[in-house]
């Protein structure tokens, strides 16, 4: 597997060559930071961006178009990694040498035929399609409700504090979408290319110094930005109080979220030692501590995770519930952080809990959304590519671990309680 | 050791037998970091009617799923994963309606955690306590399900299709049924389904399937596992529908609509369960799928925010779902029941998606979970390998489609509205 960067000034191509894999994907991500008032008209420009052009004005021409491609696939995801924001264009497509000798120049020209021709006339996006996925993105905002868990989450991370990127609502919200017409979104698409940086991730067997020579040509735009971006956020007027708010609803299960702010954590415990924490208390396999505490010895949840939120230095627990044992899974969960700091697992767990996640490092190797992944965030954070992660993950001691545990503080207590448990 | 050659795609699945009789399937990909094995026993949740000599046996609803999580132990303070976690490998379960999946992924010892997979499942501990500490976490399981509106639509539209088939029923269970699930019912299940004849081992990774399946025929050689002849029986099922109008509410914002079509597997006897089911997914996706008139012109309209479809065949019926929301589920049902009385299907159409469909099946050969789980569902649905795949897809005709669509019949059918709770 070979990394190179192509600096070709408004944007740079970082590539992987290898021939590992009979596909090829490409992602071009903008990114800048998190802005909360932008994040529907984001989605909105994201979606409408691969749902059509000028040259493919409906999506079914678009589609049939893509399955001439051999079957290739282009879609968008907008998401949030701390303070930033991106919108990621994912397109996959088989390697070349299974098509026909056209096939290459064919392939790698659409998704810069679709970003840089999109369908607007006299600076106005096409209606019909706004109007689709203006749609689109309404269902997603009112489907939010549909899962509790999700809900019970945001609704904790806005009780923690409702200024942290974590705590928005990265589907959107109605109010912004009613303002967002084809003309203010033609605006908004010409400043994606002024204040968005924008990369492009290539992975697969081609010839690389061919292909940046294809893309010089194809991608239209010379801003170059230089804005300094940091991808981490810490949580301010930070104390060690905690809070406890519960809401009740009509549902059959009540979810409990706990949420964890990390105190000073060096990089090393960010890109290693937490791994290795979060295995042994509440990721993993089920003899994980939160699973064997609540869910093997007391038979109180199916579910019980524990969610590492690095960027945002949170540490996240949730599981589902009967109502009326919300206190003794509180206290479980509680005396399960109490073990880990004060080193209540052996050397087995740490060396077990590293082989487990030199395990994932290693799966992740066959699969080109994680290395794409890694390197985009070894970019833009410096953190440790695959490689370097699976010799350095080795060196994390039982000490590290318990060190760590004592820097994770409780800030807030969420419980989401049933009304028709038992129905 | 067989050679199962897939014709064209110059792959090949290893194939060997135990003399007890069970099956193993091997997929070799030399440049795959880990590995991925299923331990299968052909036991889903329909299997609930069966026969040993004259005697009839009707056993819980649920108890497939019920057993599936009694079985992750070796005894009364061990589980599976006490051996996974020092390789740092990765062990899980699912149930599905004809099968029950014991899996590992693993990069260390292929061998050895194959083996302790075989092993841990075959050698059945339960205990009352066991099983009754496992309730509880099988009913939070339940409710958490419950929480979620999409999977009461799910199972609302298979109970108001089928009167007598299973598939009515939640693969888990109700509560109800899961409260009469007891260690005999669980003991009988297990002697009868989990015996080798009745499952497969499929493994697919980096290995050398000569010495895997070598060592497999060794463990199995020296286990004595008594033969059961039993024969599983299911309920013949009227072509017509059980109920033909349902109306739900649930804690939704946008209703959601299905309609399914049912009728009798006797209209198309000239063909095979493969042919039928490629055939039907290509009609249905040209008429409804993204590159249909159709979709765009109700997403323009408003009248849809999503609409997928989805096909089931067994040997009783064939059944043809589309599931929308809406917010207008009695106009669509309208237009869609009128689109289904004039399907079509072009050359072009058709031509189009063999060659994605031939395509798909190459990009799936960089996945080893893919590949698994495709050995998996031939074994289930056709009890062999289709290695022909590749000249099926090129031999498909126009003629023959529309021989499909003439025998399609819309007498039948079933309609699910779930609407929004009143306040």
């Amino acid at each position: 597997m070979t990394y190179k960067k192509y600096n070709n000034d408004s944007y740079n191509l970082y590539t992987i060559k290898t021939d590992k894999f009979k596909t090829c994907q490409m992602e071009i991500v903008f990114y800048r930071k998190l802005n909360k008032e932008k994040i529907t008209i984001e989605n909105v420009l994201s979606d409408i961006l691969v749902h059509s052009s000028l040259k493919y004005p409906k999506r079914k021409y678009v589609v049939e178009h893509l399955e001439d491609l051999y079957n290739a696939n282009f879609y968008s995801t907008t998401s949030r990694v701390g303070n930033i924001r991106t919108i990621n264009f994912i397109y996959n497509f088989i390697d070349p040498i299974y098509a026909d000798k056209s096939y290459l120049k064919d392939v790698i020209s659409f998704p810069f035929e679709m970003l840089f021709n999109p369908n607007i006339k006299n600076d106005e996006f096409d209606e019909r399609s706004l109007k689709i996925i203006k749609s689109r993105v309404y269902a997603d905002i009112k489907s939010i409700k549909e899962n509790p868990t999700r809900y019970a989450l945001k609704k904790s991370l806005y009780l923690t504090s409702k200024d942290m990127p974590s705590s928005y609502e990265l589907v959107g919200n109605i109010k912004d979408l009613n303002k967002i017409n084809s003309s203010n979104l033609f605006s908004f698409y010409n400043e994606l290319f002024e204040e968005y940086y924008c990369d492009i991730y290539l992975i697969g067997n081609l010839d690389m110094d061919k292909v940046n020579i294809m893309i010089k040509n194809l991608f239209k735009n010379d801003i170059i930005k230089t804005e300094q971006l940091n991808p981490y956020y810490y949580l301010k007027n930070n104390n060690n109080k905690t809070i406890e708010y519960s809401e009740k609803d009509n549902l059959n299960q009540s979810t409990l979220v706990c949420i964890y702010n990390l105190d000073n954590l060096s990089s090393f415990e960010q890109n290693y030692v937490f791994y290795i924490f979060n295995t042994i208390y509440g990721s993993g396999s089920l003899t994980n501590k939160l699973s064997k505490n609540l869910r093997e010895d007391n038979s109180l949840c199916y579910n019980v995770s524990s969610l590492y939120q690095k960027y945002d230095n949170l540490l996240i627990v949730y599981t589902g519930i009967d109502a009326k044992n919300k206190r003794k899974a509180l206290n479980l969960i509680k005396k399960s952080l109490k073990e880990m700091i004060n080193s209540k697992f052996n050397e087995d767990d740490v060396d077990n809990a590293i082989k487990y996640n030199i395990n994932i490092l290693k799966s992740s190797l066959d699969n080109q959304d994680s290395i794409i992944d890694n390197y985009f965030f070894n970019i833009i954070s410096n953190s440790p590519l695959i490689n370097e992660r699976v010799e350095v993950i080795d060196s994390v001691t039982k000490k590290d671990i318990s060190n760590l545990a004592k820097k994770i503080k409780l800030k807030t207590i969420f419980f989401l309680e049933a009304n028709n448990e038992g129905n | 050791m067989k050679e199962i050659k897939l014709n064209k795609l110059k792959e090949t699945i290893y194939y060997d037998k135990c003399d007890n009789g069970l099956e193993i399937y091997m997929w070799v990909k030399n440049n795959s970091n880990y590995y991925y094995a299923t331990f299968n026993t052909r036991f889903g949740s329909i299997d609930t009617k069966f026969k040993i000599k004259d005697k009839e046996y009707n056993v819980n609803n649920g108890i497939a799923h019920y057993l599936e999580h009694i079985n992750f132990n070796e005894s009364d303070n061990t589980t599976p994963d006490d051996y996974y976690n020092i390789k740092g490998t990765s062990t899980n379960a699912f149930t599905t309606y004809d099968l029950t999946s014991y899996e590992i992924y693993g990069s260390s010892d292929i061998l050895g955690d194959t083996l302790h997979l075989i092993d841990f499942v075959q050698d059945r501990y339960f205990t009352e306590d066991i099983i009754e500490g496992e309730r509880n976490i099988i009913l939070e399981e339940v409710k958490m399900d419950n929480n979620n509106p999409g999977q009461k639509m799910y199972y609302e539209t298979q109970k108001s299709i089928y009167s007598k088939n299973k598939r009515r029923n939640e693969i888990t269970g109700s509560e109800k049924d899961i409260s009469k699930i007891n260690k005999n019912e669980l003991e009988l299940v297990y002697d009868t389904f989990y015996q080798p004849s009745n499952m497969f081992l499929i493994i697919t990774g980096n290995f050398n399937p000569y010495e895997i399946s070598m060592a497999i025929k060794e463990n199995q050689n020296k286990k004595k596992i008594k033969k059961i002849h039993f024969t599983k029986i299911y309920d013949k099922e009227d072509a017509k529908v059980n109920k033909e109008n349902t109306e739900i509410s649930d804690n939704i914002e946008i209703p959601k609509l299905s309609l399914a079509y049912k009728m009798s597997r006797r209209k198309f006897k000239e063909f095979n369960d493969l042919y039928l089911k490629i055939y039907l997914d290509l009609i249905i996706n040209a008429n409804f799928g993204p590159t249909s008139n159709l979709k765009e012109d109700l997403m323009e309209k408003e009248l849809i925010y999503t609409l997928t479809y989805s096909i089931n065949i067994d040997n009783d019926n064939v059944v043809i779902e589309l599931d929308s929301e809406t917010k207008y589920p009695l106009e669509l049902i309208k237009i869609l029941k009128e689109d289904m009385s004039k399907l079509v299907l072009t050359e072009e159409k058709l031509k189009r998606r063999i060659k994605c469909s031939i395509a798909y099946l190459i990009s799936g050969l960089d996945d080893i979970e893919f590949v698994n789980s495709l050995i998996q569902n031939d074994i289930i649905k056709y009890n062999k390998i289709n290695n022909n795949i590749y000249d099926i897809y090129q031999s498909l005709t126009l003629d023959e489609a529309k021989k499909i669509i003439k025998h399609i019949d819309l007498n039948n059918c079933s309609v699910v509205i779930m609407n929004k709770n009143k306040d």
